[in-house]
Protein backbone atom coordinates (compact mmCIF):
# COMPACT_ATOMS: atom_id res chain seq x y z
CA UNK A 1 0.00 0.00 0.00
CA UNK A 2 1.00 3.66 -0.85
CA UNK A 3 1.31 5.68 2.28
CA UNK A 4 2.27 8.78 0.57
CA UNK A 5 1.46 9.89 -2.86
CA UNK A 6 2.21 13.03 -4.69
CA UNK A 7 0.93 14.21 -7.67
CA UNK A 8 2.41 17.05 -9.81
CA UNK A 9 3.83 18.53 -7.18
CA UNK A 10 4.92 22.85 -7.65
CA UNK A 11 6.29 25.55 -5.60
CA UNK A 12 7.00 29.22 -6.86
CA UNK A 13 8.46 31.93 -5.19
CA UNK A 14 7.13 34.63 -7.10
CA UNK A 15 8.09 33.81 -10.51
CA UNK A 16 11.35 31.67 -9.54
CA UNK A 17 9.72 27.71 -10.06
CA UNK A 18 11.44 25.89 -7.41
CA UNK A 19 9.46 22.83 -7.63
CA UNK A 20 8.75 22.06 -10.93
CA UNK A 21 5.70 19.42 -11.57
CA UNK A 22 7.25 16.30 -9.24
CA UNK A 23 5.61 13.28 -8.83
CA UNK A 24 6.18 9.86 -6.48
CA UNK A 25 5.18 7.43 -4.36
CA UNK A 26 6.56 5.92 -0.84
CA UNK A 27 5.27 2.40 0.11
CA UNK A 28 4.92 1.02 3.83
CA UNK A 29 7.99 0.31 5.02
CA UNK A 30 10.10 1.84 2.07
CA UNK A 31 13.23 3.61 3.14
CA UNK A 32 13.79 6.07 -0.05
CA UNK A 33 16.16 8.91 -0.08
CA UNK A 34 15.50 12.29 -1.62
CA UNK A 35 19.04 13.21 -3.39
CA UNK A 36 20.45 16.30 -4.53
CA UNK A 37 22.69 18.57 -4.42
CA UNK A 38 22.30 21.95 -2.74
CA UNK A 39 19.36 24.36 -3.60
CA UNK A 40 18.15 21.37 -5.20
CA UNK A 41 14.65 21.79 -3.72
CA UNK A 42 14.45 18.92 -1.30
CA UNK A 43 13.83 21.10 1.62
CA UNK A 44 11.05 22.80 -0.05
CA UNK A 45 9.60 19.49 -1.36
CA UNK A 46 10.12 18.26 2.64
CA UNK A 47 7.93 21.63 3.86
CA UNK A 48 5.13 20.61 1.57
CA UNK A 49 4.64 17.36 3.03
CA UNK A 50 4.88 18.04 6.41
CA UNK A 51 2.35 20.75 5.83
CA UNK A 52 4.21 24.32 7.10
CA UNK A 53 4.59 25.45 2.81
CA UNK A 54 1.32 25.55 0.98
CA UNK A 55 2.01 24.16 -2.84
CA UNK A 56 1.39 26.05 -5.29
CA UNK A 57 -0.07 23.34 -7.51
CA UNK A 58 -0.93 19.04 -6.67
CA UNK A 59 -1.75 17.30 -4.71
CA UNK A 60 -0.08 15.26 -1.53
CA UNK A 61 -2.14 12.58 -0.22
CA UNK A 62 -1.02 9.86 2.46
CA UNK A 63 -2.88 6.61 2.65
CA UNK A 64 -4.62 7.47 -0.59
CA UNK A 65 -6.48 10.68 1.11
CA UNK A 66 -5.97 14.41 1.71
CA UNK A 67 -5.50 15.55 4.78
CA UNK A 68 -5.47 19.35 6.43
CA UNK A 69 -3.53 18.17 9.79
CA UNK A 70 -1.30 15.42 8.31
CA UNK A 71 0.62 15.79 11.79
CA UNK A 72 -0.87 12.36 13.20
CA UNK A 73 0.86 10.58 10.29
CA UNK A 74 4.38 12.15 10.18
CA UNK A 75 7.39 12.64 12.53
CA UNK A 76 9.94 15.25 11.27
CA UNK A 77 13.58 16.01 12.06
CA UNK A 78 14.39 19.18 10.42
CA UNK A 79 17.97 20.36 8.66
CA UNK A 80 19.44 21.95 11.64
CA UNK A 81 17.11 21.19 14.64
CA UNK A 82 17.33 23.80 17.70
CA UNK A 83 15.55 22.82 20.67
CA UNK A 84 14.83 24.76 23.87
CA UNK A 85 18.14 24.73 25.61
CA UNK A 86 17.22 25.45 28.96
CA UNK A 87 15.51 22.36 28.80
CA UNK A 88 16.61 18.18 29.44
CA UNK A 89 16.36 16.28 26.87
CA UNK A 90 13.22 13.85 28.45
CA UNK A 91 11.43 17.46 28.81
CA UNK A 92 11.39 18.07 25.37
CA UNK A 93 9.97 14.94 24.39
CA UNK A 94 7.37 14.78 27.16
CA UNK A 95 6.54 18.06 25.74
CA UNK A 96 6.21 17.34 22.24
CA UNK A 97 4.63 13.74 23.04
CA UNK A 98 1.81 15.90 25.60
CA UNK A 99 1.53 18.33 22.36
CA UNK A 100 0.67 15.10 19.88
CA UNK A 101 -2.00 13.82 22.66
CA UNK A 102 0.31 11.15 24.11
CA UNK A 103 -1.07 10.26 27.40
CA UNK A 104 0.96 10.46 30.16
CA UNK A 105 0.96 6.69 31.05
CA UNK A 106 2.27 5.89 27.29
CA UNK A 107 4.16 8.48 26.89
CA UNK A 108 6.03 7.51 29.86
CA UNK A 109 7.01 3.80 28.13
CA UNK A 110 7.57 5.06 24.68
CA UNK A 111 10.35 8.02 26.36
CA UNK A 112 11.91 4.82 27.90
CA UNK A 113 12.39 2.95 24.94
CA UNK A 114 13.43 5.70 22.61
CA UNK A 115 15.37 7.00 24.98
CA UNK A 116 17.02 3.56 24.87
CA UNK A 117 17.06 3.27 21.29
CA UNK A 118 18.61 6.22 20.72
CA UNK A 119 21.37 6.18 23.46
CA UNK A 120 20.20 8.97 25.58
CA UNK A 121 19.10 7.32 28.45
CA UNK A 122 22.06 8.22 30.26
CA UNK A 123 21.87 11.78 29.56
CA UNK A 124 18.13 12.72 28.86
CA UNK A 125 17.97 14.55 32.47
CA UNK A 126 20.80 16.99 31.35
CA UNK A 127 19.95 20.49 29.36
CA UNK A 128 19.81 20.18 25.84
CA UNK A 129 22.50 23.10 25.90
CA UNK A 130 25.26 20.92 26.67
CA UNK A 131 24.30 18.21 24.30
CA UNK A 132 26.73 17.60 21.51
CA UNK A 133 25.71 18.21 17.55
CA UNK A 134 25.69 14.24 17.63
CA UNK A 135 23.49 14.11 20.43
CA UNK A 136 20.69 16.93 19.49
CA UNK A 137 20.25 14.88 16.39
CA UNK A 138 19.96 12.09 17.98
CA UNK A 139 16.96 13.66 20.27
CA UNK A 140 15.67 14.64 17.39
CA UNK A 141 15.47 11.59 15.94
CA UNK A 142 13.59 10.40 19.56
CA UNK A 143 11.06 13.41 19.36
CA UNK A 144 10.09 12.25 15.78
CA UNK A 145 9.55 8.95 16.63
CA UNK A 146 7.56 9.60 19.93
CA UNK A 147 4.08 9.68 18.66
CA UNK A 148 4.57 6.52 16.32
CA UNK A 149 4.23 8.49 13.53
CA UNK A 150 3.59 6.25 9.57
CA UNK A 151 6.15 7.94 8.07
CA UNK A 152 9.17 9.60 9.35
CA UNK A 153 10.43 12.44 7.16
CA UNK A 154 14.49 13.84 7.68
CA UNK A 155 16.11 16.71 6.38
CA UNK A 156 19.51 15.99 5.99
CA UNK A 157 19.83 13.58 9.55
CA UNK A 158 23.78 13.03 8.73
CA UNK A 159 24.95 15.65 6.50
CA UNK A 160 25.89 17.93 9.92
CA UNK A 161 27.47 15.38 12.04
CA UNK A 162 31.65 14.42 11.62
CA UNK A 163 32.73 11.03 10.88
CA UNK A 164 31.91 9.09 13.65
CA UNK A 165 28.16 11.03 14.39
CA UNK A 166 27.33 10.17 10.96
CA UNK A 167 28.22 6.62 11.43
CA UNK A 168 26.38 6.44 14.64
CA UNK A 169 23.39 7.91 13.36
CA UNK A 170 23.52 5.51 10.23
CA UNK A 171 23.53 2.78 12.89
CA UNK A 172 20.69 3.93 14.34
CA UNK A 173 18.82 4.50 10.98
CA UNK A 174 19.24 0.90 9.99
CA UNK A 175 17.69 0.22 13.10
CA UNK A 176 14.26 2.42 13.31
CA UNK A 177 14.76 1.01 9.48
CA UNK A 178 12.40 -2.54 10.22
CA UNK A 179 9.41 -0.98 11.34
CA UNK A 180 8.77 2.17 10.01
CA UNK A 181 8.51 3.98 6.76
CA UNK A 182 10.85 6.55 6.14
CA UNK A 183 11.81 9.22 3.63
CA UNK A 184 15.17 11.28 4.30
CA UNK A 185 17.12 14.41 2.33
CA UNK A 186 20.67 14.16 1.42
CA UNK A 187 23.30 15.68 -0.85
CA UNK A 188 25.78 12.42 0.33
CA UNK A 189 25.67 9.81 -2.32
CA UNK A 190 27.09 7.40 0.05
CA UNK A 191 25.01 7.40 2.49
CA UNK A 192 21.76 7.03 0.70
CA UNK A 193 23.36 4.26 -1.23
CA UNK A 194 23.60 2.28 2.30
CA UNK A 195 20.68 2.89 3.53
CA UNK A 196 17.69 3.26 1.08
CA UNK A 197 15.74 0.68 -0.76
CA UNK A 198 14.58 3.77 -3.13
CA UNK A 199 15.83 6.45 -4.56
CA UNK A 200 14.87 10.28 -5.87
CA UNK A 201 17.23 11.95 -7.55
CA UNK A 202 15.90 15.76 -7.65
CA UNK A 203 18.17 18.36 -9.54
CA UNK A 204 16.76 22.35 -10.07
CA UNK A 205 13.25 21.19 -9.08
CA UNK A 206 12.88 18.57 -11.43
CA UNK A 207 13.00 14.88 -10.41
CA UNK A 208 15.43 13.28 -12.63
CA UNK A 209 14.73 9.45 -11.30
CA UNK A 210 12.90 7.79 -8.49
CA UNK A 211 13.22 3.84 -8.48
CA UNK A 212 15.16 1.33 -6.73
CA UNK A 213 19.12 1.50 -6.77
CA UNK A 214 19.12 -1.45 -8.59
CA UNK A 215 16.98 0.32 -10.74
CA UNK A 216 18.74 3.30 -11.20
CA UNK A 217 22.08 1.46 -11.82
CA UNK A 218 20.56 -0.82 -14.52
CA UNK A 219 19.10 1.82 -16.75
CA UNK A 220 21.69 4.55 -16.03
CA UNK A 221 25.27 3.01 -15.18
CA UNK A 222 27.60 3.29 -17.85
CA UNK A 223 31.45 1.55 -17.95
CA UNK A 224 33.83 3.77 -18.17
CA UNK A 225 37.63 3.32 -17.89
CA UNK A 226 40.72 4.77 -15.63
CA UNK A 227 43.35 5.63 -16.01
CA UNK A 228 45.94 6.02 -13.68
CA UNK A 229 49.68 7.54 -13.98
CA UNK A 230 51.48 10.43 -12.31
CA UNK A 231 51.19 13.66 -13.31
CA UNK A 232 47.50 14.01 -14.07
CA UNK A 233 46.85 17.05 -15.62
CA UNK A 234 49.91 16.91 -18.22
CA UNK A 235 48.35 14.45 -20.10
CA UNK A 236 44.52 14.86 -19.13
CA UNK A 237 44.25 17.24 -22.08
CA UNK A 238 45.57 15.13 -24.65
CA UNK A 239 42.83 12.33 -24.36
CA UNK A 240 40.30 14.56 -26.43
CA UNK A 241 38.76 13.37 -28.86
CA UNK A 242 35.25 13.98 -30.41
CA UNK A 243 34.57 10.90 -32.13
CA UNK A 244 35.75 8.55 -29.64
CA UNK A 245 35.91 9.90 -25.74
CA UNK A 246 32.71 11.05 -24.99
CA UNK A 247 34.23 12.85 -21.46
CA UNK A 248 37.55 13.13 -18.94
CA UNK A 249 37.23 13.48 -15.67
CA UNK A 250 40.44 13.80 -13.81
CA UNK A 251 39.92 13.56 -10.38
CA UNK A 252 43.33 12.88 -7.67
CA UNK A 253 46.08 10.92 -9.63
CA UNK A 254 43.66 9.38 -12.17
CA UNK A 255 41.35 10.01 -14.87
CA UNK A 256 37.90 9.00 -15.52
CA UNK A 257 36.95 8.26 -18.80
CA UNK A 258 33.59 7.92 -20.52
CA UNK A 259 33.87 6.71 -24.39
CA UNK A 260 31.07 6.18 -27.08
CA UNK A 261 31.78 2.54 -28.27
CA UNK A 262 33.91 0.03 -25.71
CA UNK A 263 35.82 -2.10 -27.86
CA UNK A 264 36.75 0.60 -30.13
CA UNK A 265 37.34 3.02 -27.15
CA UNK A 266 39.81 0.61 -25.78
CA UNK A 267 42.08 0.43 -28.37
CA UNK A 268 41.95 4.08 -28.98
CA UNK A 269 43.34 4.49 -25.51
CA UNK A 270 45.66 2.21 -25.41
CA UNK A 271 47.04 3.46 -28.77
CA UNK A 272 46.88 6.50 -27.11
CA UNK A 273 49.13 5.50 -24.21
CA UNK A 274 51.90 4.74 -26.21
CA UNK A 275 52.10 6.99 -28.34
CA UNK A 276 52.58 9.58 -25.26
CA UNK A 277 54.71 6.93 -23.26
CA UNK A 278 52.48 7.60 -20.53
CA UNK A 279 54.29 5.31 -17.69
CA UNK A 280 50.33 4.24 -16.71
CA UNK A 281 49.90 2.61 -12.99
CA UNK A 282 46.73 1.40 -13.93
CA UNK A 283 44.35 0.66 -16.74
CA UNK A 284 41.01 -0.94 -15.87
CA UNK A 285 37.13 -1.01 -17.09
CA UNK A 286 34.98 -0.22 -14.08
CA UNK A 287 31.29 0.27 -14.26
CA UNK A 288 30.88 3.84 -12.98
CA UNK A 289 29.61 4.20 -9.17
CA UNK A 290 26.34 5.75 -7.91
CA UNK A 291 28.16 9.19 -7.30
CA UNK A 292 29.43 9.14 -11.37
CA UNK A 293 25.91 8.77 -12.31
CA UNK A 294 24.92 11.20 -10.16
CA UNK A 295 27.16 14.29 -11.19
CA UNK A 296 26.28 13.32 -14.67
CA UNK A 297 22.90 13.31 -14.09
CA UNK A 298 22.97 16.66 -12.19
CA UNK A 299 25.00 18.28 -14.14
CA UNK B 1 -7.96 22.53 26.00
CA UNK B 2 -5.43 20.47 27.32
CA UNK B 3 -2.39 21.44 24.47
CA UNK B 4 -3.35 24.73 26.31
CA UNK B 5 -1.88 23.57 29.91
CA UNK B 6 0.90 21.77 28.05
CA UNK B 7 1.80 25.42 26.92
CA UNK B 8 1.27 26.99 29.48
CA UNK B 9 3.34 24.53 31.91
CA UNK B 10 6.26 24.71 29.15
CA UNK B 11 5.73 28.70 29.81
CA UNK B 12 5.85 28.53 33.56
CA UNK B 13 8.82 26.12 33.18
CA UNK B 14 10.95 28.84 30.74
CA UNK B 15 10.20 31.79 32.98
CA UNK B 16 11.43 30.06 36.06
CA UNK B 17 14.31 28.47 34.18
CA UNK B 18 15.11 31.88 32.71
CA UNK B 19 14.95 33.63 36.32
CA UNK B 20 12.29 35.94 35.08
CA UNK B 21 9.50 34.70 37.75
CA UNK B 22 12.43 35.75 40.03
CA UNK B 23 13.83 38.87 38.60
CA UNK B 24 10.47 40.47 37.28
CA UNK B 25 8.89 40.91 40.40
CA UNK B 26 11.71 41.75 41.60
CA UNK B 27 12.51 45.12 39.87
CA UNK B 28 8.78 46.38 40.26
CA UNK B 29 8.85 45.81 43.91
CA UNK B 30 12.28 47.91 43.83
CA UNK B 31 10.11 50.56 41.91
CA UNK B 32 7.31 50.29 44.83
CA UNK B 33 9.93 51.11 47.49
CA UNK B 34 11.41 53.57 45.88
CA UNK B 35 8.51 56.02 45.63
CA UNK B 36 7.22 56.00 48.97
CA UNK B 37 11.29 56.07 50.48
CA UNK B 38 12.40 58.82 48.40
CA UNK B 39 9.44 61.33 49.00
CA UNK B 40 9.42 60.46 52.41
CA UNK B 41 13.15 61.08 53.23
CA UNK B 42 13.42 63.85 50.71
CA UNK B 43 13.90 66.58 53.16
CA UNK B 44 16.49 64.64 54.62
CA UNK B 45 18.14 63.85 51.76
CA UNK B 46 18.34 67.41 50.56
CA UNK B 47 20.02 68.16 53.93
CA UNK B 48 22.24 65.72 53.58
CA UNK B 49 23.35 66.97 50.22
CA UNK B 50 23.88 70.66 51.65
CA UNK B 51 20.64 72.00 52.59
CA UNK B 52 19.30 74.75 50.16
CA UNK B 53 20.75 77.60 49.78
CA UNK B 54 20.39 81.04 51.35
CA UNK B 55 17.72 82.90 50.11
CA UNK B 56 16.52 79.77 48.55
CA UNK B 57 13.54 79.14 50.00
CA UNK B 58 11.29 76.10 48.61
CA UNK B 59 8.10 74.91 50.57
CA UNK B 60 8.03 71.02 50.03
CA UNK B 61 4.42 70.24 49.00
CA UNK B 62 2.19 68.29 51.70
CA UNK B 63 2.27 65.02 50.18
CA UNK B 64 -0.30 62.64 51.38
CA UNK B 65 -0.10 58.97 51.08
CA UNK B 66 -2.61 58.52 48.24
CA UNK B 67 -0.51 61.18 46.36
CA UNK B 68 2.38 58.59 47.11
CA UNK B 69 1.00 55.67 45.62
CA UNK B 70 -0.32 57.56 42.17
CA UNK B 71 3.42 58.49 41.74
CA UNK B 72 4.94 55.34 42.41
CA UNK B 73 2.16 53.95 38.96
CA UNK B 74 3.04 57.19 37.05
CA UNK B 75 6.78 57.90 37.46
CA UNK B 76 7.84 54.37 38.00
CA UNK B 77 5.63 51.79 36.79
CA UNK B 78 5.09 53.63 33.73
CA UNK B 79 8.28 54.71 32.95
CA UNK B 80 11.16 51.74 33.91
CA UNK B 81 8.31 49.45 34.59
CA UNK B 82 7.29 49.61 30.67
CA UNK B 83 10.38 49.26 29.68
CA UNK B 84 10.98 45.93 31.80
CA UNK B 85 8.12 44.54 30.54
CA UNK B 86 9.05 45.11 26.56
CA UNK B 87 12.70 44.49 26.73
CA UNK B 88 11.36 41.39 29.05
CA UNK B 89 8.40 40.21 26.19
CA UNK B 90 10.52 40.82 23.26
CA UNK B 91 11.92 37.95 22.38
CA UNK B 92 9.09 35.52 23.01
CA UNK B 93 7.19 34.57 19.68
CA UNK B 94 10.77 36.29 17.74
CA UNK B 95 12.90 33.10 19.28
CA UNK B 96 10.39 30.31 18.65
CA UNK B 97 9.87 31.25 15.04
CA UNK B 98 13.69 31.99 14.32
CA UNK B 99 14.92 28.47 16.35
CA UNK B 100 12.32 26.71 14.71
CA UNK B 101 10.65 25.64 17.82
CA UNK B 102 7.34 27.37 16.69
CA UNK B 103 7.09 24.87 13.07
CA UNK B 104 8.19 22.19 16.10
CA UNK B 105 5.03 22.75 18.34
CA UNK B 106 2.40 23.75 14.89
CA UNK B 107 3.81 19.90 13.63
CA UNK B 108 2.40 18.56 16.69
CA UNK B 109 -1.45 18.79 16.93
CA UNK B 110 -1.83 22.19 18.97
CA UNK B 111 -3.07 24.73 16.76
CA UNK B 112 -1.46 28.46 16.52
CA UNK B 113 -4.46 29.86 18.73
CA UNK B 114 -3.63 27.62 21.49
CA UNK B 115 0.26 28.70 21.11
CA UNK B 116 -0.29 32.64 21.16
CA UNK B 117 -2.82 32.00 23.80
CA UNK B 118 -0.55 30.16 25.48
CA UNK B 119 2.05 32.97 25.28
CA UNK B 120 -0.65 35.54 26.24
CA UNK B 121 -1.69 34.23 29.68
CA UNK B 122 1.68 32.92 30.32
CA UNK B 123 3.07 36.42 29.96
CA UNK B 124 -0.03 38.26 31.26
CA UNK B 125 0.17 35.98 34.71
CA UNK B 126 4.27 36.89 34.92
CA UNK B 127 3.24 40.60 34.44
CA UNK B 128 0.08 40.56 36.53
CA UNK B 129 2.50 38.91 39.56
CA UNK B 130 5.64 41.63 39.59
CA UNK B 131 2.93 44.47 39.26
CA UNK B 132 0.95 43.31 41.76
CA UNK B 133 3.84 42.32 44.13
CA UNK B 134 5.20 45.91 43.28
CA UNK B 135 2.05 47.84 44.17
CA UNK B 136 1.31 45.72 47.11
CA UNK B 137 4.66 46.84 48.34
CA UNK B 138 4.72 50.71 47.59
CA UNK B 139 1.56 50.29 49.45
CA UNK B 140 2.75 48.70 52.79
CA UNK B 141 5.36 51.20 53.31
CA UNK B 142 2.88 53.99 52.10
CA UNK B 143 0.52 52.65 55.11
CA UNK B 144 4.01 52.60 57.29
CA UNK B 145 5.37 55.89 56.43
CA UNK B 146 2.12 57.97 55.58
CA UNK B 147 -1.00 56.89 56.24
CA UNK B 148 -2.98 53.80 55.52
CA UNK B 149 -5.05 53.76 52.27
CA UNK B 150 -7.75 51.46 52.20
CA UNK B 151 -6.60 48.16 50.23
CA UNK B 152 -9.86 47.75 48.26
CA UNK B 153 -8.26 51.39 46.60
CA UNK B 154 -4.94 49.56 45.90
CA UNK B 155 -6.89 46.37 44.40
CA UNK B 156 -9.15 49.05 42.23
CA UNK B 157 -6.79 51.27 41.19
CA UNK B 158 -4.13 48.36 40.54
CA UNK B 159 -6.98 46.36 38.48
CA UNK B 160 -7.38 49.34 35.97
CA UNK B 161 -3.92 49.81 35.65
CA UNK B 162 -3.21 46.19 34.97
CA UNK B 163 -5.44 46.19 31.69
CA UNK B 164 -2.95 49.13 30.59
CA UNK B 165 -0.12 46.32 31.35
CA UNK B 166 -1.81 44.18 29.57
CA UNK B 167 -2.03 46.20 26.39
CA UNK B 168 1.68 46.49 26.86
CA UNK B 169 1.73 42.57 26.57
CA UNK B 170 -0.56 42.30 23.91
CA UNK B 171 1.14 45.14 22.08
CA UNK B 172 4.99 43.28 22.52
CA UNK B 173 3.25 39.86 21.52
CA UNK B 174 1.57 41.50 18.57
CA UNK B 175 4.90 43.16 17.17
CA UNK B 176 6.59 39.75 18.01
CA UNK B 177 4.29 38.27 15.71
CA UNK B 178 4.50 40.62 12.84
CA UNK B 179 8.31 41.21 12.89
CA UNK B 180 11.87 38.79 12.59
CA UNK B 181 14.02 40.58 14.75
CA UNK B 182 13.79 41.27 18.65
CA UNK B 183 15.24 44.90 18.50
CA UNK B 184 12.92 45.74 16.22
CA UNK B 185 9.96 44.69 18.43
CA UNK B 186 11.29 46.50 21.16
CA UNK B 187 11.88 49.72 19.39
CA UNK B 188 8.39 49.92 17.81
CA UNK B 189 6.58 48.40 21.38
CA UNK B 190 8.16 51.21 22.98
CA UNK B 191 7.66 53.79 20.20
CA UNK B 192 3.79 53.22 20.22
CA UNK B 193 3.40 52.77 23.97
CA UNK B 194 5.62 56.06 24.97
CA UNK B 195 3.65 57.86 21.78
CA UNK B 196 0.30 56.92 23.46
CA UNK B 197 2.08 57.99 27.42
CA UNK B 198 2.88 61.28 26.15
CA UNK B 199 -0.54 61.99 24.35
CA UNK B 200 -1.62 61.66 27.90
CA UNK B 201 -0.43 64.67 28.60
CA UNK B 202 -2.02 66.59 25.93
CA UNK B 203 -5.34 66.34 27.19
CA UNK B 204 -8.70 67.08 25.02
CA UNK B 205 -11.40 64.35 23.34
CA UNK B 206 -9.01 61.82 22.37
CA UNK B 207 -7.60 60.64 25.78
CA UNK B 208 -10.80 58.74 26.58
CA UNK B 209 -9.88 56.52 23.39
CA UNK B 210 -6.29 55.94 24.76
CA UNK B 211 -5.12 53.08 26.37
CA UNK B 212 -2.61 54.98 28.57
CA UNK B 213 -5.00 57.39 30.19
CA UNK B 214 -5.87 54.13 32.21
CA UNK B 215 -3.12 55.13 34.11
CA UNK B 216 -4.82 58.41 34.81
CA UNK B 217 -7.64 56.47 35.75
CA UNK B 218 -6.31 54.07 38.39
CA UNK B 219 -4.27 56.95 39.71
CA UNK B 220 -7.50 58.82 40.55
CA UNK B 221 -9.10 55.76 41.97
CA UNK B 222 -6.79 55.41 44.35
CA UNK B 223 -6.55 58.85 45.40
CA UNK B 224 -10.46 59.73 45.31
CA UNK B 225 -12.11 56.00 45.18
CA UNK B 226 -13.57 56.82 41.89
CA UNK B 227 -12.37 56.75 38.38
CA UNK B 228 -12.48 59.69 35.72
CA UNK B 229 -15.22 60.18 33.76
CA UNK B 230 -15.55 57.95 30.65
CA UNK B 231 -13.75 55.06 32.46
CA UNK B 232 -16.18 52.53 30.83
CA UNK B 233 -14.96 54.40 27.40
CA UNK B 234 -11.52 53.66 27.77
CA UNK B 235 -11.67 50.24 29.21
CA UNK B 236 -13.40 48.91 26.62
CA UNK B 237 -11.63 50.38 23.29
CA UNK B 238 -8.22 49.22 25.58
CA UNK B 239 -9.86 45.71 25.44
CA UNK B 240 -11.18 45.74 22.02
CA UNK B 241 -7.61 46.70 21.07
CA UNK B 242 -6.26 43.47 22.87
CA UNK B 243 -8.38 41.35 21.41
CA UNK B 244 -7.84 42.59 17.50
CA UNK B 245 -4.09 42.79 18.91
CA UNK B 246 -4.60 39.01 19.20
CA UNK B 247 -6.74 38.41 16.07
CA UNK B 248 -3.90 39.81 14.02
CA UNK B 249 -1.37 37.91 15.28
CA UNK B 250 -3.08 35.07 14.49
CA UNK B 251 -3.85 36.24 11.05
CA UNK B 252 -0.63 36.99 10.06
CA UNK B 253 1.61 33.90 11.64
CA UNK B 254 -1.29 31.71 9.88
CA UNK B 255 -0.28 33.19 6.79
CA UNK B 256 3.44 33.72 7.05
CA UNK B 257 5.51 30.69 6.15
CA UNK B 258 7.82 29.40 8.98
CA UNK B 259 11.67 28.64 8.44
CA UNK B 260 11.80 24.69 8.91
CA UNK B 261 14.57 24.81 11.18
N1 LIG C 1 11.11 31.28 1.13
C1 LIG C 1 11.77 31.25 -0.04
N2 LIG C 1 11.66 32.29 -0.90
C2 LIG C 1 12.32 32.27 -2.08
N3 LIG C 1 13.12 31.28 -2.49
C3 LIG C 1 13.26 30.23 -1.68
C4 LIG C 1 12.59 30.15 -0.42
N4 LIG C 1 12.93 28.98 0.18
C5 LIG C 1 13.75 28.37 -0.68
N5 LIG C 1 13.96 29.10 -1.79
C6 LIG C 1 14.80 28.72 -2.94
O1 LIG C 1 14.45 27.42 -3.31
C7 LIG C 1 15.58 26.71 -3.76
C8 LIG C 1 15.60 25.35 -3.11
O2 LIG C 1 15.84 25.51 -1.74
P1 LIG C 1 15.85 24.29 -0.73
O3 LIG C 1 16.13 24.84 0.62
O4 LIG C 1 14.62 23.50 -0.92
O5 LIG C 1 17.10 23.47 -1.23
P2 LIG C 1 17.75 22.16 -0.61
O6 LIG C 1 17.71 21.12 -1.67
O7 LIG C 1 17.13 21.83 0.67
O8 LIG C 1 19.25 22.62 -0.40
P3 LIG C 1 20.31 22.26 0.76
O9 LIG C 1 20.98 20.99 0.37
O10 LIG C 1 21.26 23.40 0.70
O11 LIG C 1 19.57 22.20 2.04
C9 LIG C 1 16.79 27.56 -3.46
O12 LIG C 1 17.25 28.11 -4.68
C10 LIG C 1 16.27 28.63 -2.55
O13 LIG C 1 16.93 29.85 -2.82
MG1 LIG D 1 17.76 21.79 2.63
Amino acid sequence: MSILQVNHLQKKYGEQEIIKDIGFQIQQGEFSALLGPNGAGKTTIIKMLIGITKPSGGQILFQGERHDRKRPFIGYLPQHPTFYSWMTGKELLTFLGRLSDIDQESLEQRMHELLELVGLSKAKNKRIGTYSGGMKQRLGIAQALIHQPKLLIMDEPVSALDPLGRRDMLELLKSIKQNTTILFSTHILHDAEELSDKILILNQGELLFSGTLHQVLESHQQPIFIIQAPRVHEWAPKLVNENIVESIDPTGCFVKVRVKDIASGRIWLLDRIRSLQLPIQKFELVQESLEDIFIRMVR
Amino acid sequence: MNHLSVLLKKEWLEASRSYKLLWFPVVFMFLGIIQPLSSYYLPQILELAGGLPEGVNIALPQITAEDVLASTVTNQFDQLGLLVIVIGMMSIVVSDKDNGMLTFILTRNASLGEYLLGKWIGQAAIVAGAVATGMLIAGLYTSYLYSFVPLSRIVAGLGVYYTWCLFMVTLTLLMGSLLSRSSGVAVVSLFVLIFLKVATALGSGFQIMNPAHLTNHAVHIMISGSALPHFMTTAAVTLLLIVVFLILSHFYLSRKELPAS
